[in-house]
């Protein structure tokens, strides 16, 4: 009796290992990759997925090869799925780096490119980095290759490098574009990236309402904006014209980061009696001069002057990207946040769609020279 | 089969022949008739037990002097005792004693001329270090008290003697300090000792199966060595010793996980030093039976956490094998077995030829062959160098052991298998004792003033010794 149970409990055990499916494997040998995915508006108003599957090498000396693929569908999942019946096996998104989204599809909105991503749980979210493409995403993709490196890698590697220059700043992954959608009262800016002379290059950023695209700024404004929102990638580099004549003449061109010591940023929000809502924003920036291609020596005595200049050409600018933000309505530093939270009742009476076109910003950009280098 | 004492009888011939009788008649048993004083003397003794020249020096030399003197005084052996039990003269005779039986006298003589073959004192091949003494335990147990004795000249040392097994019997000494050692763990190791009922005792494994607190488990309970300054240690740390005559194996305990991870080397070695190679030993333990299993749920459950560039590696090297991650790592797993069990029972030269055949043979050839995957090659050499690198051969066996039914927890469960298997090994663990210690100290219990001298190894000076239990005990 004893050994039969014993028998018994045997054979369970074998029958454990041999018998049971393990039903949620996946073997790597198994997956098709897809390391970058772009989202476009197709002609017919589908959804249009082109994706990058990257294809084992098939020896150890070469290295793995991608594939293009385009699908439409009327949903991103639907078009996935009409992707898994054009490529060969499973296609997995598990460990994709770049998502982008076409300026047709971004300004209907992102809601419907990112809810599904961000809501499978076997899909990183944290670290795959959202773009907005300038025209059709998908032509990006089917660059396929940039020189020898594929176009996901590519992408990767150019965004997290326009992040550390400070152009782009902070990462935007698909998890803080998801959350900022979702969140009222701020909105976001994204990388941009479009095609000039068969090449990829960054245009800027694409300013965001809400969760539909309204506008862009160029990658100089983008640095500069960058440093106003109270961000710092590792560098904020610009070049500008200076034109001095008093004391003395300084022409030429000068570059400068302002990025080697972290801004002093003054953000205020002042809500008046009568309702009226204005902002304060002061940025004090510490410039380390990096070259001046002008004929003249630069002296210590001529610095105040720069320092001056500079910072009027800053605030300038400045005022150029402020009034950029409100025409589209990309309420980028959070006013409309700080009112739900400290003048909830205020917020309730404002139409701040309308409102925050005409807010009053009062913008200053201070620059002290602390370094100048081997330049003088 | 007898019983257990018989009286002798009157004369020499019926205690000749009933002596032959109970050996079997057999053929190395000699007889020699002599005459002393006109009596008629008769010298029982196996000779391939006795030694010769003893034999004549302190017997046949005293006997044949002419003057009479009382026999007591006679034989100059070491020992030399009456009895007139004949049971008691078979035991002695087996233990290499020469019997002298004398007509007329109601007694006969039992006379220690045992012949001795020792080998020499070598250092023990599966554990030989770097610094430190080169000696090691061989097959006779006086002789390893001996090292043990002249190491330790303290009148605190203690050896006792007990006689195991029934048919065979085999001397086993129970070794300790008496000012350190608990009390408890020495009445427990002694009443275990005395109540082994084997028939016959051939290895010091089975004294070591016979006491230990958990036959069922994987781990050792006990640590085996052949290395007298290892012994040495854990007596002036309390710990008890058992030896057996003719094992050159001293077991020791009660020990704990982590002893089986310290080697003499850590001692003469600079501590930092020590303890780098410690943590490294630490790291090797986790190594040995985890990175198979991590391996395996990684390619089968969560590619994810790879790198983006080890992702295409190991995916493209997988695609050409036919099986899943589990088969191919236990293909593996059992060449590298056969390999290793090869090895270690052929002589060395031939030994090489297996490493040649293992290495470059089957290594290279089985990738090729697509059978098993480079990344699996890596895992599985990483994880036998892992096992090999842990000083104590049980341990590094029950390590080896271990990585089986993770490795299937792993595939069927992922990272999740794995946690549940840590999770039942360390209850396991924790649970275990070892004569009343427990097994898993110092980290269960948590004893933070263990841990100097257990992951890491601090300055000696810093490792105070401990005269605070012998001084209770004294009292």
């Amino acid at each position: 009796m004893n050994k039969l149970k014993f028998a018994q409990l045997g054979m369970l055990m074998v029958m454990l290992f041999t018998v049971s499916g393990c039903w949620d494997h996946e073997y790597l040998k198994d997956i098709n990759l897809a390391y970058s995915v772009a989202f476009d508006l197709s002609e017919d108003g589908n959804i249009l997925e082109t994706v990058e599957i990257i294809v084992p090498a098939e020896s150890e000396q070469s290295s793995p090869k991608n594939e293009i693929h385009h699908s439409t569908g009327l949903t991103p999942r639907n078009a996935s799925t009409n992707m898994r019946n054009i490529i060969r096996g499973n296609m997995r998104f598990i460990k994709f780096g770049v998502q982008m989204v076409g300026t047709e599809l971004a300004k209907k909105g992102l809601k419907t490119v990112l809810d599904v991503n961000f809501r499978d749980p076997s899909n990183p979210t944290a670290d795959p980095r959202f773009v907005v493409a300038d025209g059709l995403a998908s032509d990006i993709i089917s660059k396929k290759l940039v020189g020898e490196i594929k176009i996901g890698e590519f992408l990767q590697q150019k965004i997290r490098s326009l992040e550390r220059m400070g152009i782009f700043y902070p990462p935007e992954t698909i998890n803080s574009v998801f959350l900022a959608t979702t969140n009222p009262g701020k909105d976001f800016v994204l990388p941009y990236l479009g095609i000039e002379n068969e090449e990829v290059v960054a245009k800027g950023v694409a300013l965001f309402d809400d969760e539909y695209f309204t506008g862009t700024l160029d990658t100089n404004q983008s640095t500069l904006l960058v440093l106003m929102s109270g961000e710092m990638g590792d560098n904020a580099r610009m070049t500008r014209k200076l034109h001095i004549t008093e004391p003395y003449l300084v022409q030429g061109d000068i570059s400068f980061n302002l990025a080697k010591k972290k801004p002093k940023r003054k953000f205020k929000i002042h809500v008046h009696r009568n309702g009226e809502v204005s902002v304060d924003l002061h940025l004090k920036t510490y410039a380390v001069i990096e070259e001046f291609t002008g004929d003249q020596q630069l002296k210590v005595e001529i610095l105040p002057d720069i320092q001056k200049r500079l910072s009027e050409m800053l605030t300038e600018e400045a005022d150029s990207i402020i009034s950029t933000l409100k025409q589209s309505n990309c309420d980028l530093f959070g006013v409309g946040r700080h009112l739900i939270a400290y003048h909830n009742k205020l917020w309730q009476t404002k139409n701040w769609d309308e409102e925050y076109r005409t807010l009053q910003f009062n913008t200053t950009i201070d620059v002290e020279i602390i370094s100048t280098g081997v330049l003088i | 089969m007898n019983a257990s004492s018989q009286e002798m009888f009157d004369t020499n011939k019926q205690n000749v022949s009933f002596l032959q009788q109970a050996l079997q008649h057999s053929d190395d048993l000699l007889v020699r008739e002599i005459t002393r004083d006109g009596n008629a003397g008769v010298l029982v003794y196996i000779e391939s037990l006795t030694d010769a020249s003893q034999l004549e020096k302190h017997v046949l030399d005293p006997l044949s002097q002419s003057n009479p003197t009382e026999l007591s005084t006679l034989f100059t052996t070491i020992q030399a005792k009456e009895s007139i039990d004949l049971q008691q003269g078979i035991k002695s005779l087996l233990n290499g004693y020469t019997l002298y039986f004398e007509d007329g006298i109601r007694r006969f003589y039992l006379l220690e001329t045992p012949s001795h073959y020792e080998r020499s004192i070598t250092e023990p091949e599966n554990e030989s270090i770097i610094r430190g003494t080169h000696n090691g335990f061989i097959e006779s147990l006086s002789v390893n008290l001996h090292l043990i004795r002249k190491q330790v000249n303290s009148p605190e040392l203690t050896v006792r003697y007990y006689e195991l097994g029934k048919t065979t019997t085999r001397k086993a000494a129970v070794i300790y300090m008496h000012n350190q050692a608990e009390e408890e763990v020495v009445r427990k190791v002694i009443s275990r000792i005395q109540r082994i009922t084997l028939d016959h005792i051939m290895f010091t494994g089975f004294v070591q199966e016979m006491i230990e607190d958990n036959p069922y488990s994987l781990f050792p309970q006990h640590l085996m060595t052949e290395r007298p300054d290892h012994t040495n240690a854990y007596l002036m740390n309390g710990h008890v010793a058992i030896m057996l005559d003719g094992d050159p194996t001293a077991l020791i305990l009660p020990v704990s996980f982590f002893a089986f991870y310290k080697t003499p080397d850590d001692y003469n070695n600079r501590w930092m030093v020590a303890s780098f190679t410690r943590l490294t030993r630490m790291l090797s333990f986790i190594l040995a039976f985890q990175l198979p299993a991590i391996y395996i749920a990684t390619v089968s459950f969560h590619s994810s956490i790879l790198p983006l560039k080890l992702f295409f590696t190991v995916q493209g090297s997988l695609t050409r094998v036919p099986f899943p991650p589990l088969i191919e790592a236990l293909l593996l797993e059992l060449i590298f077995e056969l390999l290793r069990e090869a090895g270690l029972r052929l002589p060395s030269r031939v030994g090489q030829t297996i490493g040649i055949v293992g290495g470059l043979v089957i290594g290279d050839a089985i990738v090729k062959a697509g059978l098993v995957s480079y990344p699996m090659i890596i895992v599985v050499a990483l994880t036998a160098i892992s096992s090999f690198l842990i000083p104590s051969y049980e341990m590094g066996s029950a390590v080896r052991l271990l990585r089986f039914p993770l490795m299937i927890a792993a595939s069927l469960f992922g990272f999740l298998g794995i946690s549940f298997g840590l999770a039942i090994l360390f209850m396991h663990l924790c649970k275990l004792e070892s004569y009343g210690k427990p097994y898993f100290e110092p980290l269960a219990p948590l004893t933070l003033k263990g841990w100097k001298d257990t992951f890491v190894r601090f300055p000696v000076w810093t490792l105070r010794q401990k005269t605070k239990r012998s001084n209770t005990r004294r009292e």
